[in-house]
């Protein structure tokens, strides 16, 4: 019942903050942007499970980056963009393999790995990486996330675009109480990675509208 | 020690953090970490000058050695060391502070929001002989930290206070 109530919460708390974020204008520019590249020339984008990042590892882990999994082909699909594999709200028997490695290894990343990323015939691969995520109760529930996104072009192996999103959100009072520390949590995760990717990915969608 | 902005990485001054003394509470915490563990510290005065000009060379990576990042790379500068200074370990240190949007709270809609700053900090010990990392730690601050402030000493007691267990020695 509790959980039930959670999810509808979510569910609603999600529209509230997603819808006006897919729209909203943020100038800043990607922390890195390769000269050639264009986001009009991406369209099938293969999606890599987000990768962790954290320090301090929290008790769900695996459903914070499933939730970045998630919110990754969600936003990409609903952006114009053709996400592989789609957008699924089914959790999947068992948990994707998720890759090791550093956050120096992705800032600093090498041919040979990247080529090694996703399969043969993908050209574009996003990663997301879930830097930071933590979620407290108090009088209310607050949650923050930190994701880094990086888009590969497996072909020429090099890096095109990487950026940082942050989000700190949470609900006060017993409507927070009522969300949980969880739900506050993921929702922040959620919120992230509309953050980092939404700056330069919703640009194709405002184009086509 | 970096210190940046956490959204475009673009970097910050580090005499608004007081970087300084930030490096010498971390130093001086080292040095009664690593005595506590038995091991002598050799200061750079007592050591011939080709050692002291290989150590200033791998200090100049000490971040990424104490984050062992791509090791190898380094391993010819580390057997250098090693060949001059004998059976002896390295310790690097490294620290990062990213600073973000601060917590709110709107009374009106309820929304409340933590803060986004943050300090990392790394700390590992080397053997310069077979280019390893023989024990490494880090800890996350979820705030920006200060040097001699309360948080400063805890992070420190957190970061070498877990009993070591070598991985090689």
């Amino acid at each position: 019942m509790r959980r039930g109530l959670s999810t509808c919460l979510w569910v609603v708390v999600t529209a509230c903050c997603v819808v006006p974020g897919c729209f909203a204008k943020d100038s800043r520019q990607p922390v890195y942007l390769d000269p050639a590249f264009s986001y009009y020339d991406v369209d099938t984008v293969f999606i890599v499970p987000t990768v962790d990042l954290t320090v301090e590892k929290e008790n769900d882990l695996e459903r914070l980056l499933l939730t970045a999994d998630w919110a990754a082909r969600n936003f990409m699909q609903y952006w114009g963009y053709n996400p592989v594999p789609g957008f699924s709200k089914k959790e999947p028997p068992s948990p994707p393999s998720r890759m090791s490695v550093s956050e120096d290894d992705l800032k600093d990343p090498q041919e040979p790995w990247i080529r090694k990323l996703g399969p043969p015939e993908a050209r574009w691969v996003l990663l997301l990486a879930l830097e930071d995520a933590s979620s407290h109760l108090t009088f209310g529930a607050s949650g923050k996330a930190i994701v880094m996104a990086m888009l590969f072009d497996r072909q020429k192996g090099k890096l095109v675009w990487r950026d940082v999103g942050a989000v700190g959100s949470g609900q006060g009072g017993l409507l927070g109480l009522a969300m949980g520390k969880g739900t506050v949590g993921r929702q922040a995760v959620w919120d992230c990675v509309n953050d980092v990717l939404g700056r330069s990915w919703a640009l194709k969608h405002k184009k086509n509208k | 020690m970096d210190f940046e902005l956490l959204k475009s990485e673009a970097p910050l001054d580090p005499k608004k953090f007081d970087g300084t003394a930030l490096a010498e509470e971390m130093a001086s915490a080292a040095e009664h970490f690593l005595r506590s563990q038995g091991l002598v510290i050799v200061a750079e005065d007592g050591l011939p000058r080709e050692s002291v000009e290989s150590i200033q060379m791998v200090q100049r990576e000490a971040g990424r050695l104490a984050r062992g990042f791509r090791i190898e790379e380094l391993r010819p500068a580390l057997a250098k060391l090693a060949d001059r200074l004998g059976a002896r370990l390295l310790l690097a240190q490294y620290l990062r502070v990213r600073v973000g949007s601060k917590g709110y709270w709107e009374p009106l809609s309820g929304a409340i929001g933590p803060g986004q700053s943050e300090t990392l900090l790394v700390a590992s010990l080397i053997d310069p002989a077979a280019g390893q990392v023989v024990w490494s730690n880090k800890l996350l601050v979820r705030k920006v930290l200060r040097p001699r402030s309360p948080d400063m000493e805890r992070s420190m007691a957190s970061l070498f206070g877990p009993p070591v267990e070598l991985l090689t020695h």
